[in-house]
């Protein structure tokens, strides 16, 4: 293996997040009924036109800005004409020689240290529907497929990296940076699931230190992160094996079977392909201004990279921290806004990372959704740091905040948490505490300081944590010398 | 009698009370169904859906409801464009049952407007020929001659009008499949500039190349329909955003001084005698209106036809590459899906079609594309070039129509290039996106003979004013044939 | 340029198009003769020439992002050739 050192490519399809398709007005919508979301235009029928998704190509700008691409001042769409039974039109309306947006990079984190993956393109181009394999039985003929066209014309870009990453777990690393900054940016959900990202390698090997590229293999539909990196791992270890035994890597689209952990060749029998394609003659150009791009640029939010940067620059918040509350930027937004009424960065960076993140973990949801706002949040920081009730009786209060969405001195008041500090109120307590412990009353008068500490303790536990310890302290060294 | 009466007229009457929609309507159905079988335009007869229409504009008179300048007034479609609920076949196996669940954008403004469809016409099949010879259907006669073609592709709705059958029809034009057939049957027609109207369900040939436009007896009448389906629609991106202008109202404006341009490559070698001797007399006569004739030239325009090979081809080799037989029409079932491809494909589809499909599939594969796709789209910049050059000196262009009149059928079915070039003056405008009209100017015996115009860019107004000047001091466009009652299943069958 | 069987079955494969032997051979000819006709374009000179993509001085043309359910499907799968609803069939793409 050391003699070849891998070399891996990634064209990731990622879906705009946009109300309708690219070139019709069908909505978009996961889950729906089987081609509800179809009309003529996307179902190709004779005679229909496409016409352009303004929101679309505004997206499409945005991400390629993102990922520090070069915006082309001209941009057109060209048909790649190839007979498929998801594809009505039987041909798929993208972008050829001049795309959207050209040579970019993104940055990502491997092993502690960042590096550099140039982006060659990201371009334009419409969705495919779904062939659905029909199950056996249910009086369907075999040998039968079904189509749903409810995908087919939903906007996608292609981001096309350069053949610069240098391994499985690079890849992975680039497609989390990926997802990271076009979901921070609100272009698209990133969901694998969905299949709003979707991701395609393209893999060669060459003698470790040589310049030239080797003879590469694409593997397709990758469906999950995961499966990128084990493909990458087997793909490479195959073509080792390959090269290592003098034979020659050929040229082909593989296909990677989970279950096997196994790729294998998808080569057809046909001809190779021939996309023949040509500029679309139904849709006219598009033509950028230096003022659009600015326009768009000033409108992308900070990214993760710059504001996790920030966090720990002017919050003075470690780089644990900056890096997990900024992985979002819906918990980077919440955490600004707990911290503008004044809180505690790092007192606020704790609590989010342990208990809000826990909780809205579990309830499936993103920061911006969560039923604690964050000026309550910052309440009950500031509740907790005036004393008035205790940073673990904080954590019961949270929960119930969670659950109920109420501001935390209502379910401090409502469920009696907050702290007993008068010393009335625990004048009960702690006579039934020397009442029931005599021998630690005998320690502490022959000495042992320690001995107060577990009495209270035992205060404390009467009061379920309720009692203010300093004032319980001082009222039982009252008692003590009374006795 | 009804059947003389223009579009314009039809209209006016309607409009007052003399004649009842409906009535019309009646007397055009009775027509063709007396003499349709003999010339064969239509595809379709509309009768009830065009009968309900009719009646529906005259209800809507009778309860005070302002009419549109073309309501009651019947009218005949090229089988290409789609109708909703109404089948629309192009004329091929492969769409056969096809029912188009929306309407192409000039029906529906048509369709609003309280125009009754009388029916769909025959054409080659998806608009690639010159003679409707091509149609998967039948063959369709030239009501000046049965033997003769009326033209194509356009064929059925230049029949159509040029028997009396509709005063108005809409055709497509992509290469001159408007104004051939006009100019063979005697009729005027119009291409407009690329992007005067939506090609919204205009069943697409060559994307880049297609026009819709009117047929009509009369420069007015052509006018009234361009008015009626001109402008801008949010569902063609290559539709032009301006509003056009009011064009049958512009024709009584003064009569200008226009500068007439000669191009020398339309006056060569080819031109029939009688064809050349009917634009001598229309030149002098354009004089006489108080034109300016001047010689210039369009030195690419020996290009037009290898470009127009090319490109129009390929782009119909994408264009009609849905045709598979999965969501519409003929399907051939087997057992896989790339064995139903080719079947379907291969049955559903005639000669003319599989001969572009292949030229133009060809032309974009990989190692040709530059030599033969990216080369036709540099000299068609050469040929718009020559256009633009000659426009700043001159206000329009004339030409023959064709070099010759109506041909028989069969005398160039067996040579496509034959056929190809029959279509020689007619396609550089498409290939410039320019309007050109082409209108009655004379007869060889019994056939007509058609001269052409051609404007720059949005100059349909001039040009329909020129025609319709001229039709003032001339009666070629009032000639009807006489047509036979009579099988048309007499002499040959369908390609 | 002269087109040979192999290369018109080549074309015909990417056009998804069968054709009889007698068609093959016919196309043949055809298509030569009419490339022949086609290769008079190289005599312009055409190195400075921008190719004419649109003809239209229009550019930017786009739509608003408005969702509307267009309410075709039934009525598109009813003259399907064939479907199981709310689905369009097809044969098995039958795996190479
Ligand atoms: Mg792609
Ligand atoms: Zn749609």
């Amino acid at each position: 293996m050391s003699a070849y050192e891998p070399v891996v490519g990634l064209e990731v399809h990622v879906q705009l997040k946009t109300a309708s398709k690219l070139f019709c007005a069908c909505p978009l919508e996961f889950g729906q009924e089987p081609n509800l979301n179809t009309c003529p235009v996307c179902l190709g029928l004779p005679g229909v036109l496409p016409v352009l998704n303004g929101r679309a190509v505004e997206l499409a700008m945005r991400a390629a800005l993102a990922l520090n691409c070069r915006i082309s001042e001209f941009f057109k769409f060209d048909r790649k004409n190839y007979f498929y039974p998801d594809l009505p039109k039987a041909y798929q309306i993208s972008q050829y020689d001049l795309p959207l947006a050209l040579d970019g990079f993104l940055e990502i984190q491997t092993n502690g240290h960042s590096r550099r993956i140039g982006i060659e393109r990201v371009h334009m181009e419409e969705d495919a529907g779904k062939l659905v394999h029909a199950e056996p039985g249910h009086g369907v003929p075999p040998g039968t497929s079904f189509v749903d066209y409810n995908r087919v014309g939903a906007p996608l870009i292609e981001i096309v990296s350069r053949p610069e990453i240098a391994g499985p777990a690079e890849a992975h690393a680039y497609l989390d940076a990926l997802k990271q900054i076009v979901r921070y940016i609100g272009v698209s959900d990133c969901d694998m699931e969905k299949g709003s990202l979707r991701c395609d390698a393209n893999v060669s090997l060459r003698p470790a230190g040589s310049g030239k590229l080797g003879v590469k293999a694409e593997l397709k539909n990758l469906n999950s992160f995961k499966f990128v990196e084990k493909a990458l791992e087997v793909e490479i270890d195959r073509q080792a094996g390959v090269l290592e035994s003098g034979g020659r890597v050929v040229q082909e689209t593989r296909g990677y079977d989970a279950a096997k952990n196994i790729t294998y060749s998808q080569r057809s029998k046909e001809e190779a392909h021939d996309y023949r394609y040509f500029p679309e003659p139904d849709l006219p150009g598009f033509a950028v201004s230096m003022q659009d791009i600015e326009r768009a640029r000033a409108a992308l939010p900070e990214l993760p990279a710059v504001r996790r940067a920030r966090f720990e620059a002017s919050y003075g918040l470690p780089a644990y921290d900056a890096a997990v509350l900024t992985a979002e930027s819906a918990t980077a937004d919440y955490f600004e806004a707990v911290v503008r009424t004044g809180a505690d960065a790092k007192k606020a960076s704790n609590f989010i990372m342990t208990e809000l993140l826990r909780d809205l973990k579990s309830a499936g949801l993103a920061a911006d959704r969560s039923p604690v706002r964050p000026e309550h949040l910052a309440d009950l920081l500031q509740i907790v740091a005036s004393g008035e009730i205790s940073g673990k009786i904080s954590k019961d209060v949270f929960p119930i905040m969670f659950q109920t969405g109420k501001p935390p001195k209502e379910v401090i008041r409502e469920h009696g948490l907050s702290l007993i500090s008068d010393a009335s109120s625990l004048a009960a307590p702690i006579a039934e505490v020397l009442k029931e412990n005599p021998k630690a009353i005998e320690d502490f008068k022959s000495g042992k300081q320690a001995a107060i500490g577990f009495l209270v303790g035992q205060v404390m536990k009467k009061t379920r944590g309720q009692a203010d310890p300093g004032l319980v302290a001082q009222e039982l060294r009252k008692k003590i010398g009374q006795a | 009698m009804i059947p003389t009466l223009t579009a314009a007229e039809m209209a006016d009457r309607v409009r007052s009370g003399d004649l009842r929609a409906a009535e019309i309507c009646e007397a055009r159905l009775a027509h063709i169904r007396e003499h349709d079988p003999a010339v064969r335009a239509f595809v379709t007869v509309m009768e009830p859906e065009a009968l309900k229409a009719a009646e529906e504009v005259d209800l809507r008179r009778k309860s005070g409801v302002a009419l549109s300048p073309l309501a009651g007034v019947p009218i005949a479609l090229k089988d290409n464009l789609c109708t909703r609920g109404v089948e629309t076949t192009c004329s091929s196996k492969i769409l056969k049952g096809f029912i188009p669940p929306y309407d192409a954008a000039v029906v529906e403004r048509l369709r609003a407007g309280g125009s009754p469809f009388l029916g769909k016409t025959n054409l080659d099949e998806f608009a690639m020929g010159s003679s409707t010879e091509n149609s998967a259907l039948f063959l369709t006669r030239n009501p000046h001659d049965p033997d003769r073609v009326p033209g194509g592709s356009s064929g059925g709705s230049a029949c159509a009008v040029a028997a009396d059958f509709a005063p108005l029809a809409l055709g497509s034009d992509t290469g001159g499949s408007i104004r051939q057939p006009a100019a063979f049957c005697g009729v005027v027609g119009l291409k407009p500039t690329y992007g005067r109207v939506s090609r919204y369900g205009l069943i697409a040939f060559a994307s880049s190349l297609d026009q819709i436009g009117p047929f009509a007896r009369t420069a007015r009448d052509a006018a009234l329909l361009l008015d009626a389906i001109a402008g801008p629609d949010p569902r063609d991106s290559t539709c032009l955003p301006d509003p056009p202008p009011a064009f049958a109202q512009a024709l009584d404006r003064p009569f200008e001084k226009i500068r007439v341009g000669l191009p020398k490559e339309y006056f060569g070698e080819g031109l029939t005698g009688p064809v050349t001797s009917a634009l001598d007399r229309l030149k002098s006569e354009l004089k006489d209106l108080g034109c300016e004739l001047k010689d210039v030239s369009l030195p690419h325009t020996s290009c037009a036809i290898p470009v127009y090979y090319l490109i129009a081809p390929a782009e119909a080799s994408s264009n009609l590459a849905r045709y598979d037989g999965v969501q519409y029409g003929l399907r051939v079932e087997t057992k896989d899906l790339i064995q139903q491809y080719f079947k379907t494909r291969s049955e559903g589809f005639g000669r003319e079609v599989k001969r572009r499909i292949m030229l133009g599939t060809f032309a974009l594969s990989s190692g040709y594309y530059d030599a033969y796709y990216l080369k036709a789209l540099k000299v068609r910049r050469l040929i718009y070039e020559d256009f633009m050059k000659a426009f700043a000196d001159v206000d329009v262009l004339l030409t023959p129509t064709t070099p010759t009149p109506a041909f028989r059928f069969g005398e160039k079915v067996a040579d496509p290039l034959q056929m190809y070039l029959s279509d020689i003056f007619t396609i550089s405008a498409n290939l410039a996106g320019l309007p050109a009209i082409s209108f009655p100017c004379g007869f060889d015996g019994a056939l007509p003979i058609g001269a052409q115009l051609i404007g720059p860019a949005l100059s349909e107004g001039r040009l329909l004013r020129i025609v319709h000047e001229y039709q003032k001091n001339s009666d070629w466009h009032l000639r009807r044939p006489r047509l036979a009652r009579r099988d048309a299943s007499r002499v040959g069958t369908a390609a | 340029m002269a087109i040979d069987r192999k290369t018109v079955e080549h074309v015909a494969a990417l056009a998804r198009l069968g054709l009889s032997d007698e068609e093959k051979d016919r196309l043949a000819r055809e298509l030569s003769g009419i490339l022949d006709h086609v290769a008079d374009l190289s005599r312009w000179n055409t190195d400075q020439v921008e190719p004419l993509y649109h003809i239209l001085p229009i550019k930017n043309v786009t739509r608003d992002d408005a969702p509307a359910r267009s309410g075709v499907r039934d009525d598109v799968l009813q003259h399907a050739p064939k479907s199981r609803p709310p689905f369009f069939a097809v044969p098995n793409v039958l795996e190479e």
